[in-house]
């Protein structure tokens, strides 16, 4: 019986979870700089960082993604639906902008980087 | 003892680097006299004979001054219940002496004199059967699982240091390939950017699943531990190197598998391997693969999920009525730490007599 209960416990506790998507690393598009050009529109340019093996080590190879937006907020489904591929944001270390409320950027892109200013 | 038995020699498994090396054999009455060798006095038996067709003798042995009588009691009892056709070994009563199907094991056999010794002076029973080299020990906790001979024979602060070692070894075994499945597929936050790049590098022209590459290296790692295992002395020097260089070198050239996969399998089934009891690296075995089906669906929330589980599973089995996880104050002493006390004690539930006396 306290086996069973448990069982359910946990059945009914999942859906509570916020499980994140599964996605294989050879899959995952890794963000580390995002540029934000403020003009009539917002111009975002992200750039993913592709570690390549060699016989020497790892070398970094870079690819870039660019939209346009009226507004921030939904610039990632942008992105989703031009490129189709999964995007991650979370490691992302720089942002290059010449919009004046830096902070106002890192808050609708939900990242944590260093600030660089055009 | 008669011309077909074999001779008392060293022991082959359940190695130490202290201690005696003789070994029990196939023979019940040798066996015996080499319990009687170490422990002279208050050594009491009671004999059952079991298996319509092989009549075998089982003999429980403990200590007439120390053992709990209700537990011989219970032991005896549950042994009269066996009506079988034949006990070839002592593995076969065990089904009938655990209380309930458990992961788990609760039940620990070996080939070693001193350790059955041991046990016998800490108020355990140990069960001798005729013509099977293992001694059952009854009842074995949790905690038993995890210590040697060894821990006994060399200072307190050593024996603490390696019985961390083994605990951390028993926690890498069952949750780094599952922890591993689920910081590279779901949970991308919990490793630092060059990691992640690293593991991405790595990863790049292998065209499994992650959790399909280590099943995979699992499975193939257990078959060739299964072959050395089986395979006589000559043949096994191949096996190893076919093992080595098939699974660790051509695999990573042909780009089936990652060399991080091999590197994290490979660390956690060696720490599985450390443990003495055989029962309790099935158990890790086990665990593992649960760990790494509930990692691979849930996230890191399905290891911890596997965590409660196997906590929930420790906490809950019980064998002869004591607790498989006990928290008894003398336990503690001697459970992943060691302190060596002024007056030595044994655990008070199984056991009245605790006072074991002093050294100095």
């Amino acid at each position: 019986m306290k086996r069973f209960i448990l069982i359910i416990l946990f059945i009914l506790i999942i859906p509570l979870l916020h499980i994140p998507k599964y996605i294989e690393l050879n899959n995952l598009i890794i963000i580390d700089k995002i540029k934000v050009t403020c003009k009539n529109k917002i111009y975002i340019e992200i750039r993913e960082i592709k570690p390549l093996k060699e016989d020497n080590g790892i070398i970094y190879k870079y690819k870039y993604y660019k939209t346009n937006s009226n507004s921030l907020n939904n610039f990632k489904t942008a992105f989703k639906n031009k490129y189709h591929k999964n995007f991650y944001y979370n490691k992302t270390k720089y942002l290059e902008t010449n919009c004046n409320d830096t902070n106002q950027i890192k808050e609708q892109l939900n990242i944590n980087p260093k600030i660089i200013k055009n | 003892m008669n011309n077909s038995d074999r001779s008392v020699s060293d022991i082959k498994s359940e190695m130490t680097i202290n201690g005696s090396k003789d070994c029990f054999i196939e023979n019940i009455n040798t066996n015996i006299s080499l319990i009687q060798k170490r422990i002279k006095k208050n050594l009491k038996t009671s004999e059952l004979i079991i298996g319509k067709h092989t009549e075998t003798r089982v003999i429980i042995i403990y200590n007439s001054k120390i053992a709990d009588q209700r537990l011989i009691k219970n032991i005896e009892n549950r042994l009269k219940k066996i009506n079988i056709d034949a006990i070839i070994d002592s593995s076969y009563l065990k089904h009938s002496l655990e209380d309930e199907h458990n992961l788990f094991p609760t039940i620990m056999e070996t080939e070693r004199p001193d350790k059955a010794c041991m046990a016998i002076m800490e108020g355990k029973a140990i069960i001798v059967v005729d013509n099977s080299p293992y001694v059952l020990i009854l009842p074995s906790l949790f905690l038993d699982f995890f210590h040697t001979p060894d821990d006994y024979y060399q200072k307190a602060f050593n024996t603490t240091f390696i019985r961390i070692i083994r605990s951390i070894a028993f926690i890498i075994a069952i949750f780094l390939p599952g922890t591993f499945i689920s910081v590279t597929t779901r949970n991308y936050n919990l490793i630092p950017l060059p990691l992640l790049l690293m593991l991405k590098a790595g990863r790049t022209f292998v065209p499994f699943p992650a959790y399909i590459e280590a099943l995979f290296m699992i499975i193939a790692f257990e078959i060739l531990k299964e072959g050395d295992l089986r395979m006589s002395q000559a043949a096994s020097s191949s096996i190893s190197i076919l093992g080595g260089l098939i699974l660790g070198d051509a695999a990573v050239a042909a780009g089936i598998v990652s060399p991080i996969m091999i590197i994290i399998i490979a660390i956690s089934s060696i720490a599985g391997l450390i443990f003495p009891s055989q029962e309790l690296v099935n158990t890790i075995r086990i665990y593992k693969i649960i760990t790494l089906v509930l990692s691979s669906i849930l996230g890191i929330y399905g290891t911890i999920i596997s965590l409660i589980i196997m906590i929930y599973n420790i906490l809950n089995t019980r064998i002869f009525g004591y607790k498989y996880l006990d928290y008894d104050k003398n336990e503690i002493l001697d459970s992943i730490i060691k302190i060596d006390t002024k007056i030595r004690k044994r655990n008070k539930n199984i056991t009245n007599n605790i006072i074991r006396g002093k050294y100095k």
